[in-house]
Order: structure tokens, then C-alpha cells, then sequence
């Protein structure tokens, strides 16, 4: 078998970033139209392979684009940062992730949804945090 | 008598000598004095001293016990109810915190920048926010936060967590003690090993494969009493009842209470912070020289972290990790402010407040946790001196 296929090589640079990149773009936005718009368009996959899907996606995306000294500044800088290994490249995806799933709730919770005003349990509506409860709380 | 010969001898040792004892004398005379103070004002007051009030009946409930516990129990039991809740607390604490807190410091040295930028937030977040206002962000917001008994978030069909706690199956053993002694058996074993190892490599130069060695009897032995000695394991797993029309509980398992989640949760993250700097320190004290050495002689990346770099790191990383411990444990009296029974909650709170014997229980409170923080810096100071560098 000819492993060569899928080596990521400098020649044929453009149309290994074209689908590196395409398929990273799609695990992130499955989990960017799970989060935020309750849509799973990976759903048609069975159970647990739907769940991991963007992190597959992502794994493959960014292996496929990992070309070192390609001659382009922005590639080789997000190849050594975020991209030099599997590992690497795995824990750049989780954290990504994460980020996109604990980010809004909290910054909701924090400050959006929050109340400012108010002295009683009464007055949390919101169903956010209610900041000027804490006076009376303590 | 003969006082002849006698000379008063001020020579350098006895010199030394004198204002020592003058000092200890003092400091003997300041104790006696507020002792027999005491006892005077006390006497005044109709207050009586001693500790049998510990042999009373406590007749106050504590809402989590890991041993048999109610009204009709004594002091001393209720005593130590709080003492077990401190110590559970300080456990959990301590080892999520340790993990947490390697890998957070490993990530800040990540090439990785997102990793290393997102442990270093975590790092500067967690840190500079006091830890009361994080063990209340976690009770009152985060864990008030899930949903009702009935509508439980569901683990599998066999843990479920809601406002009232998680609920998780309960072990039940037959033949306990045999299972213990088993595990015990092999880890006495595997040291044996590991020393017959070391000579056989040391002496012969032969190489055992000790960790697979090490990995059949720690399993082996278990299974083996599983097996021949009737040691056996099932599981009691909570189910939900309906007692009236709203009003839901789970029956079976054990209920880990939400005190408990958001004390462990808050100290192991706030104190996580510190152990992942100290960590941090630790493997950038080791000169890039000694990592290069060692890749040039052939080691492997996993060799270079285990037989290298980790253990001159951890001779920087223990002394200060021992400070973060002990301060663990000690910020777990802090579980007052959200009534997780600890020992300063049931001990030195309800019990002072029902008998009014302030000097005998803060006394008792103060030297259990003396007595804790010295266990737990006498272990550390033993694992640092078997970690010390070895000079000739």
C-alpha cells in the first residue's frame, strides 16, 4: 500500500490546505451549530462517532495541513504553535472546544443574565446571577 | 560541707547555658501564671475544667457521617464525626489538587500556545479570587444551578446528580478484610520485587521486567481472593421513590452532599493554582543543559522527563508543595460558611455553643489540627529526604 497518498507534501501545498482546512472547519462548526443553534448535523452517525466526530474531523484536518517549511508565514506560525504533533494537535481542538462550550454560559450567568439590583431572592429573575443578592447572602 | 573547692565554673558551655534556662524558667513562670488566672476567674464564674463532657450526649444531629452517628451519640463520637468529615475533605482535596495542578503546571510549559495560555488564566484566575468567595461561587451558584430531584442528570442509569447531591452506587463486600489484606499482601510483595530488581540489575546487570511483574500480583492477589477466599462485590444502586404527589428521594446508594462537592471542588482549584507554579518552578529549575546531555546519550523523551529531569524537579517542587497541602487542609475550616460539618462546624461551633466549655474544646480543635498539619509535614519531610540528592 502506498502510504504516500496521504502524506501532507509541500508540492501539492494548496490542495492539501484546501482540504486540511476544510475538514477542521467542519468539526468546528459542528460543535459551533451544536452549542449555539441546537442543530446536529453530524447526527446521522451512529452514537458515539457522532459525539466525536469534530474532534476526528479536526485531528485529520489538522494532520493534513501539517507541512513544515511550506513558505507560507501563517501556516508554518499556526503549524509550530498550535500544531506540531497529533498531541498537539488534539489538545488544540479541546481546548478550542471547551472554550466554546463554558465561555457563553458563564459570561451569560456573569453578566448578561444577571441581575444588578435587588436584595432578596425575590428579585432574581433572570434566572442569571443575582450580584447584589450577595450582600444580604453573607 | 565542704565548700572548699567549690568555684563557679564560667567556662563558655555554662555561659551558653545560663540565659537558656533563665528563659525557660520565665516562660514556665508566664504559663503558671495565666493557668492559676484562669482557674481563679473561672472559679469566680461558677465554671467548672475537664473533659467529661465529651462522655455526654451530644442530642444534635450532622447532616454527613461516615460512621454511625445521631443524637443520642456522645461529644467525643460527634468529635469524631468532624474530625473524619475534615479529614475526608482534606483527602479529596489533596489529590485532585496534586493532579490538577501537575498538569496545569506541565500545560503553562506547553509548546502549544493555546494550552499554555488558557493554563496560565486558569492559573492567574483561580489564584487572586479568595477562596471563601469561591467555595460560595460553587454552592451558592454553580451547584444551585442543576435541576430538581425528579428531572436528575442521569450517569448511565447508575449515578445521577441534582440540587440535593450526587447519588452513587454503593459497594457492598463480603469478606472485606481479605480483600484488604490481599491488596496489602501484593504491595508488600511488589516492594520486595522492586528491591530483588534493583540488586539483581545492580549486581548482575540483569534487567526484570518488574512492571509487568508488579502489574500480575497487584491484580493477581485481588483476584485470587476473589476467586478461592469468597470475597465478593455487588452493587447497591439509588432508585428514585415517589413519596407524595411533588416530593421525590433517592433511596440506596451512598449521597454525596453538594457541601462537600463545592468545598472539595473549591479548594482543589484554588490550591491547584499554587501546586501548578510550584511545578512549573520545578522543572525550570532543571538546567536545558542536563535535558540535552540526556538526549545525546540516546535517552527518550519519557526517559528524559522520568529519569532525569523529574527527579531533581521534584527536590524543588516538594518543600513548597508541602506548604500548599497544609495550607489545604487547614483552609477546610472554611466549610463553616457553607455548613459542611467539619470539625470547626460541629465541634468548635454546635458543641461550644451547647456546653460552653471554650477553653477544653478550642484546645482539643486547635491540637487536632496541629496534630494533622504535623502528620502530614512529618510524610513530606520523609518523601523529601528519600527524594534529597545523595552526596558522597
Amino acid at each position: 500500500m502506498n502510504m504516500n497518498i496521504i502524506k501532507p507534501k509541500k508540492e501539492k501545498l494548496a490542495s492539501f490546505v484546501a482540504i486540511g482546512g476544510f475538514f477542521t472547519l467542519i468539526g468546528l462548526l459542528d460543535v459551533l451549530t451544536n452549542t449555539f443553534l441546537d442543530w446536529n448535523f453530524t447526527g446521522f452517525l451512529p452514537g458515539n462517532l457522532s459525539f466525536f466526530a469534530p474532534l476526528i474531523l479536526g485531528v485529520l484536518g489538522l494532520y493534513l495541513i501539517r507541512i513544515e517549511f511550506s513558505g507560507n508565514k501563517l501556516l508554518d506560525q499556526i503549524n509550530t504553535n498550535f500544531n506540531s504533533s497529533n498531541l498537539n494537535a488534539i489538545l488544540t481542538l479541546l481546548v478550542i472546544f471547551a472554550l466554546i462550550k463554558f465561555i457563553p454560559p458563564v459570561l451569560n450567568w456573569f453578566i448578561f443574565d444577571a441581575d444588578f439590583l435587588g436584595n432578596s431572592k425575590d428579585d432574581c429573575t433572570s434566572g442569571g446571577g443575582l450580584l447584589g443578592f450577595c450582600k444580604s447572602m453573607v | 560541707m565542704n565548700f572548699k573547692n567549690f568555684k563557679l565554673d564560667l567556662s563558655n558551655k555554662n555561659k551558653d547555658l545560663i540565659p537558656q534556662v533563665l528563659t525557660v524558667l520565665f516562660i514556665i513562670l508566664i504559663v503558671i501564671y495565666f493557668t492559676i488566672n484562669a482557674q481563679n476567674n473561672m472559679g469566680n464564674r461558677g465554671i467548672s475544667f475537664g473533659f467529661g463532657f465529651l462522655s455526654q450526649e451530644a442530642s444534635f444531629d450532622i447532616t454527613f457521617s461516615l460512621i454511625d452517628y445521631d443524637g443520642s451519640h456522645s461529644y467525643a463520637r460527634a468529635f469524631l464525626v468532624g474530625l473524619l468529615n475534615t479529614i475526608l475533605v482534606s483527602v479529596i482535596g489533596i489529590f485532585f489538587a496534586t493532579i490538577l495542578g501537575v498538569t496545569v503546571g506541565i500545560s503553562r510549559l506547553s509548546q502549544n500556545y493555546l494550552v499554555a495560555k488558557v493554563a496560565e488564566w486558569y492559573v492567574e484566575i483561580f489564584r487572586n479570587i479568595p477562596l471563601i468567595l469561591q467555595i460560595f461561587f460553587w454552592y451558592f451558584a454553580a451547584l444551585r444551578a442543576l435541576p430538581l430531584t425528579v428531572d436528575s442528570i442521569n450517569f448511565y442509569d447508575i449515578s445521577f446528580l441534582n440540587v440535593k447531591g450526587w447519588y452513587v452506587p454503593k459497594f457492598i463486600w463480603t469478606n472485606f478484610s481479605l480483600f484488604i489484606a490481599s491488596v496489602l499482601t501484593s504491595i508488600i510483595l511488589i516492594i520486595f520485587v522492586s528491591r530483588y530488581a534493583k540488586k539483581q540489575r545492580d549486581e548482575f546487570g540483569k534487567q526484570l521486567p518488574t512492571l509487568y511483574i508488579s502489574i500480575a500480583i497487584f491484580f493477581g492477589l485481588p483476584m485470587l481472593s476473589f476467586l478461592i477466599g469468597g470475597v465478593s462485590l455487588s452493587f447497591q444502586i439509588p432508585e428514585l421513590n415517589q413519596l407524595s404527589k411533588t416530593v421525590y428521594v433517592y433511596k440506596g446508594g451512598v449521597s454525596i452532599i453538594p457541601e462537600l462537592i463545592s468545598l472539595a471542588l473549591a479548594l482543589s482549584m484554588y490550591t491547584a493554582t499554587f501546586i501548578a507554579e510550584n511545578v512549573r518552578a520545578g522543572i525550570l529549575g532543571v538546567s536545558k543543559g542536563q535535558k540535552e546531555a540526556a538526549a545525546s546519550i540516546g535517552l527518550t523523551k519519557g526517559q528524559i522527563l522520568k529519569l532525569v529531569v523529574m527527579p531533581q524537579a521534584l527536590r524543588i517542587i516538594i518543600p513548597p508543595t508541602t506548604n500548599q497541602y497544609l495550607n489545604l487542609t487547614k483552609n477546610s475550616s472554611l466549610a463553616a460558611a457553607i455548613a459542611y460539618p467539619d470539625i470547626v462546624l460541629v465541634f468548635a461551633g454546635t458543641a461550644l455553643m451547647q456546653t460552653g466549655r471554650a477553653i477544653e474544646i478550642i484546645s482539643i480543635t486547635m491540637f487536632t489540627y496541629l496534630s494533622l498539619s504535623l502528620s502530614i509535614s512529618v510524610f513530606m519531610n520523609w518523601y523529601n529526604k528519600k527524594m534529597a540528592i545523595k552526596e558522597k
